[in-house]
């Protein structure tokens, strides 16, 4: 059934003027009273009075009422009453809000989300009282913000507490989830969306049981964006160490734009680097600034900016650490280190062999490769460890056994990282010691059914097991030998790199590994705390929405993980079109505009007025007998 | 102040003025006063013819000698009359009404009392006070005065219950009513059928100006003096033409009841000489 709203409720403050009307009412000047012989006479002339007169005066009380209506009319033609139409009353609607990072462009005087909360909430005004409203925001995914209910005030809250986010939106599948929602529903139901338009992914769908209508707010607007970012440690041409900060810049702007690329300390925005370039309408340009890096300067935290700031500020910015320096310090434990194994660690650039004797040294480098040779400790040291030709017995939860003589290597593992670009063929073994694989190992390098070398890798570092002693071999001779030492030495840097990549985006469910398989006791967002999932030596974030640093704090201390937009479909603001399926005739028919009653309500104050004055003006004019 | 209601002009108004009441009732003592009516009384008053069982005594021979006709006369009766004064002192007798009326009855009352009739006060407002005998003579004149004044109006009007008191079997009387007669029933007075030879009823209709022509104007409430009832009302000049209409025919339906009854009734406004009114009460009957 239709029903009436009030498209503008702050009118009806007007109504505080009823006050003054009634206080008026009561201070007015009593009626003189006359004491008379009797009423005997006047009772019976005052009733000929009103019996004669084809026009009554108004008693005082109908002024005030006439003064009263008024007022409640002129309060409710401010308040812009409306009836809705009949038609447009569906008990149940779905409402999906873009809350996508492109909502918080700027729009004129206003943004693209204040434009989007106005539509919204003059979409709830348009309903019928009694419909049920579930409230949906669409990012990068779903989420209901309101179940369906018909409290206009929890919906106005929820609504109210809506902000847009800092990465990719989804609507399609806000939209597929709000019609799942909707469908198992009676009739009659309504799928609205509010959106800018710039969707990062795909169109919004359609459905002929379940129409779209779909209220787009903002304009098309010019953006330079930040859409990609690396940051990797190299030595520049005297061979120092430095970070270089990659970037990609995107223009979605009609006109070449100077774009200055600053690098700046997160913490004292202190100006690390800068860069500048000129960039093309339509172009992306790839920016990198060198950042002169000491050890000690591994994990920092910078804020990289792209000037000049535009419509949007979200991909304007990018959060990144220093990644560690190129090179990896080695530690090489042996009794009697092999010549073949220090001269092809020590022939490495990007490792700095440490001969460290026959035991583990107390004090070794966080970031360090650790080679073991002819031992292996019960309990390993977290870092990335090479074990080589370990006596019997168990190592690194594996069992290494007992030597067997000549054994033929007849397989390995081709795709793993260690044994890239190098060939097992043509190594011949004197003996090797088999491994037994536990159930976390995984066979690398396979004589017939023995397993001669395992990863015996933990979540947080990586442990690799050889059974093969070099000495008793010719692998050292051939090149396969140096190209693992490099491998090993590469992949334990690419982990170490990867603990300061910037390799989460906003809107992703991100998997931080801590050291030492620390557990997490916190996780603090740009804005205050956030939700996370506790996992041995992990934590899953639940809301990363917005970019910034997110610290993950743990008994070990705290991991700092930047989390980026960086998404360049979500920067384009220009004006594109909604790939939506042609609309049914239904689907065609515009939103109800609800029937505006303000004239009616503004007539009726007038009248009323109008009668008020009247009533004063020509019935208190008295006159002395004569 | 007990004397005030006689000062010494009024008095001598009131002396010049005196003359005996005509009272139209056989009283059953004999006073100073003479009765219209035909008694066994020495003053002739006028023949009529014979009728067989008149008796002998009364033929007046010497009239028949002249015109062969037998005719009996009439003789005056010299009666005692009592003079029963009811005042109305009700709460609406405000405006100057009761003072002007107590004066009034004061002239009356003087006159009865030097024409030797006995005078009985009776104030009424929401019942009648009949405490006070009727008093004889001259010296009875302070103890009128003081039965009529100071007086102050209050209570409700009492009228048909003061009329029963004063009109109640006993000996002829002349009751002077003195009342606005803005009782709810101004027919009141002239409801009951009077004994012309026991009771003559004598009406001081006492208004105040404000009565007849009211000064109103505005929004008033209008309060009822007796009751306390509001009425809210606009007084213009439309609203007082008809009540002077509504005023002029009430006044009229009083007359015409006093009329009907044969009581006489005299109106006089507050701000009159009392005198007038006291000279219209003793008027004598142009019939009688």
């Amino acid at each position: 059934m239709g029903g009436v709203t009030l498209l503008h409720p702050a009118g009806l403050l007007a109504l505080i003027a009823a006050a003054p009307v009634i206080a008026a009412y009561l201070l007015r000047s009593r009626r003189e009273r006359v004491r008379v012989s009797s009423l005997k006479l006047w009772r019976d002339v005052a009733q000929e009075s009103r019996a004669r007169r084809p026009w009554q005066p108004p008693p005082r009380e109908l002024s005030l009422l006439l003064e009263l209506v008024a007022v409640v009319a002129t309060a409710l033609a401010l308040a812009r009453p409306a009836r809705l139409s009949t038609d447009a009353s569906p008990s149940r609607v779905a409402l999906v809000v873009d809350t996508s990072a492109s909502m918080a462009a700027l729009d004129g005087d206003t943004t693209r989300w204040r434009l989007a909360l106005d539509a919204a909430r003059s979409l709830l005004r348009s309903l019928p009282p009694g419909a049920e409203v579930m409230l949906v925001s669409a990012d990068r995914s779903p989420s209901v913000r309101s179940p369906f209910t018909a409290d206009r005030r929890a919906l106005a809250r929820s609504l109210d507490a809506l902000r847009p986010t800092a990465s990719e939106g989804d609507l399609a599948s806000a939209v597929r989830f709000a019609a799942d929602r909707l469908r198992p529903l009676p009739e009659p139901r309504r799928l609205l969306v509010v959106t800018d338009g710039s969707l990062a992914r795909g169109g919004v769908p359609s459905d002929d049981t379940l129409p779209i209508e779909l209220t787009r707010v903002g304009h098309g607007a010019a953006n330079l964006a930040l859409v990609r970012l690396d940051l990797r440690a190299t030595l520049d041409p005297g061979g120092r160490p430095v970070a270089r900060a990659h970037c990609l810049v995107a223009s979605f702007d009609e006109r070449p734009v100077e774009a200055t690329l600053s690098v700046r300390d997160a913490s004292t925005d202190a100006l690390l680097g800068e860069a500048r370039a000129a960039v093309l309408p339509g172009a992306r340009v790839p920016m990198a600034v060198d950042l002169a890096m000491a050890p000690a300067d591994a994990g920092r935290a910078v804020r990289i900016t792209l000037s000049p700031d535009d419509a949007l500020s979200a991909d304007n910015v990018a959060f990144a650490r220093i990644p560690p320096p190129p090179s990896i310090p080695v530690v090489l434990v042996a009794r009697e280190p092999d010549p073949w194994i220090a001269r092809a660690l020590g022939a490495d650039p990007s490792a700095r062999l440490t001969l460290a004797g026959n035991t583990i040294p107390d004090e070794l480098p966080e970031d360090a490769l650790l080679v073991l040779e002819e031992t292996c400790p019960a309990v390993l040291p977290p870092r990335e460890t090479l074990v080589l030709a370990p006596p019997a017995g168990p190592c690194a939860g594996l069992t290494v056994l007992a030597e067997v003589d000549d054994p033929s290597i007849t397989s390995f593992a081709t795709t793993d990282p260690r044994w890239r670009f190098l060939t097992m063929d043509g190594v011949h073994l004197s003996s090797a010691r088999p491994l037994a694989l536990s159930a976390r190992g995984t066979a690398l390098v396979r004589a017939g059914s023995l397993v001669l070398a395992a990863d015996a890798g933990l979540a947080d570092r990586t442990v690799t097991v050889v059974g093969i002693d070099p000495r008793r071999s010719d692998w050292p001779l051939k090149a396969s030998f140096v190209v693992f030492l490099r491998n090993v030495v590469e992949l334990a840097r690419a982990h170490r790199a990867a603990a300061t990549a910037p390799r989460f985006r906003t809107g992703d469910a991100a998997r931080v590994d801590l050291p030492h398989g620390a557990s997490p006791t916190a996780v603090l967002g740009p804005e205050g705390p956030v939700a996370f999932t506790a996992l041995p030596g992990a934590a899953v974030l639940g809301d990363t929405s917005l970019a910034g640093f997110y610290r993950v704090l743990s008994p070990r201390g705290e991991t700092l993980v930047p989390i980026n937009l960086l998404s360049e479909s979500e920067s384009d603001l220009r004006e594109r079109p909604l790939d939506l399926r042609p609309p049914s005739a239904r689907d065609a028919s515009p939103l109800p505009e609800p029937v505006e009653l303000t004239r009616a309500f503004a007539l009726l104050a007038a009248l009323a007025w109008i009668a008020d004055r009247l009533a004063l003006t020509t019935s208190r004019k008295p006159s002395r007998p004569s | 102040m007990t004397y005030d209601l006689l000062d010494a002009g009024y008095r001598r108004s009131l002396d010049l003025l005196r003359r005996h009441l005509s009272p139209a009732v056989a009283a059953g003592a004999s006073g100073d006063h003479r009765t219209r009516h035909r008694g066994s009384g020495q003053e002739f008053q006028d023949h009529r013819p014979y009728v067989p069982g008149d008796d002998l005594r009364r033929v007046d021979w010497m009239a028949y000698a002249r015109t062969g006709e037998p005719v009996t006369r009439n003789l005056r009766a010299e009666e005692d009359v009592l003079l029963k004064v009811l005042i109305d002192t009700s709460a609406s007798m405000t405006d100057g009404k009761l003072a002007h009326a107590a004066r009034i009855a004061a002239g009356v009352g003087y006159l009865g009392l030097l024409g030797g009739e006995r005078v009985q006060v009776i104030r009424f407002a929401d019942a009648p006070d009949g405490r006070r005998r009727p008093e004889r003579g001259r010296a009875a004149i302070p103890s009128l005065l003081r039965s009529l004044g100071p007086l102050h109006p209050s209570g409700g009007t009492g009228l048909r219950r003061a009329l029963d008191l004063a009109l109640s079997p006993g000996p002829p009387s002349v009751v002077l009513l003195l009342s606005d007669l803005l009782d709810a029933d101004e027919a009141a007075p002239f409801a009951r059928a009077l004994d012309p030879r026991r009771h003559d009823l004598r009406v001081a209709h006492v208004l105040s100006r404000a009565d007849v022509e009211p000064a109103l104007s505005g929004d008033l409430d209008l309060e009822d003096a007796e009751t306390s009832e509001l009425l809210p009302l606009t007084a213009d000049a439309a609203l007082l033409d008809r009540y002077r209409d509504r005023f002029t025919g009430w006044c009229m339906s009083i007359d015409g009841a006093a009329r009907s009854r044969g009581a006489r009734l005299v109106r006089s406004v507050s701000d009159e000489p009392a005198i007038d009114a006291v000279r219209a009460l003793l008027r004598p009957d142009r019939g009688g």
